[in-house]
């Protein structure tokens, strides 16, 4: 039963957007099929652990990760789908991650290929937040998959500024989702993007365990307009609490407080989220 | 007692082993070459008692004789050279002659790799033939082809077409009696081909990992951060330093295998692009 669960998580999420897009077209997919992520052993107090996914999922899967010593979840608010929509999945997470005392950040996959402009995807996202009760202090943008991007370094970095001017003009902190190689092919290396963003890089030998590296900065190198990094994705297709994630590791600074206890949704509350994971 | 002076000497010997001669980047303000995004530094010097890897480097500008005799004295002991140039619709890359002669001359081993055009009016097929005929012409025998499979916005976002495209160029490497490898790395391979694992357990890997360009981002000289992809179970050759100077040159540095090198010189005279190695020489 379990397995058929995570059997099927897995073709869900392998069907769907996620940071480390595939076209979902294509059934030959390399064959990662996710196995269980190691237990967290936390010997070093400057790192916070996260996750990130898009799959939806309940609350008792939020209190298990909470359990297992994640302290965030990255959750995708934007699906590129068409020319991309509010990820409304996000909402029922938010909640649940809420509920758990998880601190919560959120992150939209553009679609690059829309006759939705940057700025307007955005306010999809933003909205679609707002109009469900949820308030958002912070935001970060995929930019991965240079498959998925036109070959137009250009264009891209206008497409990007301009998600990224609407974030900072709605009072947002902004950060890219992205590394060193995908910036190069997608935006030429650009430096010329709009300034104090944050940058939440990745590095992995392959999915599964035996694709990770280590849950540290040791290899980050400046690039583009990134001096530092915030957030490491070190792992990928693994499951945690039987749910397909991606896993993280964060420089702690001063993060605002999640709750510290299970909280009871009181109807028309709202939630802030966003915020947890800055410079 | 014996026992523990062997396991001491196997720790010392073991850490002599791993310790790499480190030089600081030193500034050559003579040196005219400088790419737009990072200023090459000199690599590092090949370590001199390495007794499982061989260095080589990969390049794609004509270079002179007494460069590749700098080079080999360097330590290197093989230059994969690019025979195709993507400009356009690709073409033959005639410099690749020179570079190759001056190599025997020096005498390093000689790969040769291609950079194709994938949206090109010419199929796979063709462009391989080209390099071929371009060779030949120039008593230079092909007997290994490494293919560039890499930066995936320059390739259309269509896998099936891009897995034909390469499909094209291995099968005609094969009826042409070529060994054929594939330069790439798990995410290239990912983005242009979704991962096709059909190529055929013929083909071997050179695969490509750094942190950035530049000393500062090189990773291990070394196959352990390789991890299974596609087909292939283990790699022949690693990238494992970008866009740094070696000889006044500006190139890639590359590890490969030593167990099975053929010596570099011919003794028939011929000069030979392919075969050097572990793997590309069809026996």
């Amino acid at each position: 039963m379990i397995k058929l669960l995570v059997s099927f998580t897995i073709l869900f999420v392998l069907s769907s957007a996620r940071p480390q897009e595939i076209d979902s077209n294509q059934a030959a997919i390399a064959n990662t099929e996710a196995n269980e992520a190691p237990v967290i052993v936390n010997n070093d107090a400057s790192m916070g652990n996260a996750v990130d996914f898009s799959f939806p999922t309940n609350v008792q899967v939020m209190n298990c990760l909470k359990k297992a010593k994640y302290q965030v979840v990255f959750l995708r608010g934007f699906v590129p789908t068409g020319n991309g929509a509010f990820d409304s999945n996000c909402v029922g997470n938010i909640r649940n991650a809420y509920s758990a005392g998880l601190g919560i950040e959120t992150y939209m996959t553009p679609q690059p290929i829309s006759s939705w402009q940057g700025y307007q995807q955005l306010d999809l996202l933003y909205n679609g937040l707002n109009n469900n009760g949820i308030t958002i202090r912070s935001v970060w943008i995929q930019v991965t998959s240079p498959a998925n991007w036109p070959n137009n370094p250009t264009a891209n970095v206008n497409f990007i500024n301009s998600i990224i001017s609407r974030a900072q003009q709605y009072g947002l902190s902004v950060g890219i989702y992205t590394n060193q190689y995908d910036w190069s092919q997608i935006t030429g290396n650009s430096a010329n993007i709009n300034s104090n963003v944050m940058l939440w890089y990745w590095n992995v030998l392959g999915g599964g365990t035996s694709g990770e590296t280590k849950p540290t900065f040791a290899d980050f190198r400046a690039f583009g307009p990134f001096k530092k990094a915030s957030v490491k994705q070190y792992a990928q297709v693994e499951t945690v609490c039987n749910l397909v994630v991606n896993r993280d590791v964060y420089a702690v600074g001063i993060p605002a407080a999640a709750p510290k206890t299970e909280v009871n949704m009181a109807d028309g509350e709202k939630i802030v989220v966003g915020g947890f994971v800055g410079n | 007692m014996a026992h523990k002076s062997i396991v001491i000497f196997s720790v010392l010997a073991v850490l002599c082993h791993s310790a790499s001669v480190k030089v600081p980047p030193i500034v050559d303000s003579s040196l005219p070459v400088k790419f737009s995004e990072v200023i090459a530094e000199p690599a590092p010097n090949v370590p001199s008692n390495l007794a499982s890897y061989a260095y080589a480097l990969d390049i794609y500008v004509q270079t002179t004789l007494s460069q590749l005799q700098c080079i080999k004295q360097a330590g290197y002991c093989a230059v994969f050279v690019r025979a195709y140039n993507p400009a356009g619709q690709g073409s033959f890359d005639t410099s690749s002659c020179v570079t190759i002669q001056n190599a025997y001359k020096a005498g390093l081993g000689i790969e040769i790799y291609m950079t194709p055009q994938p949206v090109s009016n010419k199929q796979g097929y063709q462009q391989l033939d080209e390099i071929i005929q371009g060779l030949t012409a120039r008593a230079i025998t092909v007997r290994a082809i490494w293919i560039q499979v890499t930066s995936p916005t320059n390739w259309p976002n269509n896998a099936n077409s891009n897995i034909n495209f390469i499909n094209s160029i291995v099968s005609r490497a094969r009826q042409s009696g070529l060994t054929v490898g594939i330069y790439t790395s798990y995410y290239d391979w990912n983005q242009i081909t979704t991962g096709w694992s059909n190529i055929g357990n013929d083909v071997l890997l050179w695969y490509w990992n750094v942190y950035s360009g530049g000393v500062t981002g090189e990773t291990p000289a070394n196959f352990n951060d390789f991890r299974k992809f596609g087909c292939w179970t283990a790699p022949s050759v690693k990238q494992f330093a970008q866009d740094e100077t070696v000889c006044g040159i500006t190139v890639n540095r590359d590890v490969y295998l030593a167990g099975n090198v053929l010596k570099a010189v011919e003794e028939d005279g011929k000069i030979y692009a392919g075969g050097f190695v572990q793997g590309s020489l069809k026996i």
